[in-house]
């Protein structure tokens, strides 16, 4: 049997340890008539997901928290999340200048699929820049809010390859590469680019373009035409009032305008309860707690991520 | 068993000063409850509450240093007897109040007047734990001890603001 003195010290250790816990996991109170962003459980008018940097699969996080560069399975289940919990609308806040063709693709279809059932309202509010795969996400809001100023367009594909060959003779370095088709190394910097890589390259530039093009014209279906489109979708970037013009967009504005936007399409009277589905839940904080890993303190991540990067070809940025 | 030493450092500050493993796990407990606290202010996630526990480990650490330093230079200026190890252990014992603080954020929540008198008891016990810790450890009069606790924060600002004032002296002079 404890003794009370232990019971005591005990209880008034869990209690202490408890209560703190409980502020850390579920801080922010709600609170209304002033739009607020909750990071805890509970129900909430508006899912807000935040898209920042680099749109990846893998994503990034940052060891004081999340959101180095933006995960698109991270996006995705934020996304599933909030259609499970049944809010009225998801806000995107997209400040990203593009990221890999894939991540962005499967954001953009898994926000379309929620858009197309018509019980959630989707409203894009873009940032410093929304640009290339960064408008590609965007592109599956009912309504896209963009600053004056904020950069976006850049709508088009690139695969760069680079010829070091004469770098490398000077340093001394030469490469023997043994492969099983001739295309298996392609885009090599170890030698110049052979005309029939450049013929494959460019059919894959022009599927992943097609299909970029096309999913902007489902998204935006009835507000811009093939033709309209076909003027602007050439890689050049726009700031917002030219893509309003250009009709990418469809109000100039910030993100408070596109609450507005999002209270008038929700028809939502009161001031909407905003929850940040990107902020971990204790689950997901507990997962990653334990899954923390000491490199993530340490450059050598940084130079692991370019490496990553060298290994995709094909990317929608700048 | 560490728990009896736990309860008596805490409710029986009387029975003298507790062993070093106690005081350990006491300070502990506070880091982890203020790193908490941190974490929810900032919304951090379990990365970034790690991340304000080890700045408080390292920011506690240098701060028990200039407090201790400070409460020892005074009580030894008013006739204190007790060695440099008993100032650290005495001011490590008597920070256990800060524990608390999580269940009175939560307050905070309920009731803001709540949350904040049971602040203000918070930090009243932490001073008066001070006072008597170093009344007791460098057997000084409670007059003595309220003056020892006065003075030492006194000197603590003044380090802070010699602090500052140090390298812009160098920097702009030199």
């Amino acid at each position: 049997m404890l003794r009370q003195d232990r019971l005591i010290a005990l209880a008034l250790i869990a209690i202490c340890l408890l209560a703190a816990l409980g502020n850390w996991l579920g801080n922010v109170p709600v609170q209304r008539p002033k739009p607020v962003v909750r990071t805890g459980d509970g129900a909430a008018d508006v899912a807000l997901i935040p898209i920042s940097g680099v749109i990846t699969f893998a994503g990034e996080s940052n060891p004081l928290g999340r959101g180095a560069t933006a995960g698109a399975q991270t996006i995705m289940r934020a996304v599933r999340r909030a259609e499970r919990d049944g809010v009225k609308a998801i806000l995107l806040h997209i400040n990203s200048p593009g990221g890999s063709a894939a991540a962005a693709q499967a954001i953009f279809a898994e926000l379309m699929r929620v858009r197309q059932k018509g019980k959630v309202k989707i409203v894009a509010a873009m940032a410093d820049a929304a640009a290339s795969g960064g408008y590609y996400v965007a592109a599956a809001a009912d309504h896209i809010v963009a600053n004056p100023s904020t950069v976006t367009g850049s709508i088009g594909v690139i695969v760069r390859v680079q010829n070091l060959t004469d770098l490398f003779k000077k340093v001394g370095v030469q490469t023997v590469t043994i492969k099983s088709g001739k295309f298996k190394d392609i885009a090599s910097v170890y030698r110049p680019i052979t005309s029939s890589e450049t013929d494959l390259l460019k059919t894959f530039v022009n599927q992943s373009y097609q299909q970029f093009f096309e999913a902007i014209l489902r998204g935006r279906q009835g507000k811009i035409t093939r033709r309209e489109l076909e003027q602007v979708a050439d890689g050049r970037i726009l700031t917002g009032t030219a893509a309003l013009d250009a009709k990418l967009v469809d109000s100039l504005g910030n993100y408070y305008d596109a609450v507005d936007k999002v209270k008038e399409l929700t028809g939502l009277k009161t001031e909407p309860v905003i929850r940040n589905y990107l902020a971990p839940d204790w689950r997901e904080s507990l997962q990653e707690l334990l899954s923390l890993s000491l490199d993530q303190w340490f450059p050598e991540r940084q130079l692991n991520h370019l490496m990553y990067w060298n290994k995709i070809p094909l990317a929608l940025m700048e | 068993m560490i728990l009896d030493d736990l309860y008596n450092s805490w409710f029986r500050p009387g029975l003298g000063r507790p062993p070093l493993p106690v005081t350990v796990v006491s300070i502990v407990l506070v880091l982890i409850v203020l790193s908490f606290n941190a974490a929810g202010l900032t919304n951090s996630s379990a990365g970034g509450w790690l991340g304000w526990l080890f700045l408080f480990l390292l920011g506690g650490g240098v701060g028990w240093f200039w407090l201790s330093a400070a409460l020892h230079l005074m009580a030894r200026l008013l006739g204190g007897v007790g060695s440099v190890t008993d100032t650290l252990g005495a001011t490590a014992q008597s920070l256990w109040p800060l524990m608390l603080t999580g269940a009175a954020n939560s307050a905070l929540q309920i009731s803001s007047r709540l949350g904040l008198l049971f602040s203000l008891g918070i930090n009243l016990w932490v001073v008066v734990n001070l006072v008597r810790s170093m009344a007791q450890e460098h057997q000084l009069p409670w007059v003595r001890a309220v003056l020892c606790f006065g003075g030492a924060i006194v000197l603590a600002e003044l380090a802070l603001v010699g602090l500052i004032i140090w390298p812009l002296m160098i920097a702009l002079g030199m």
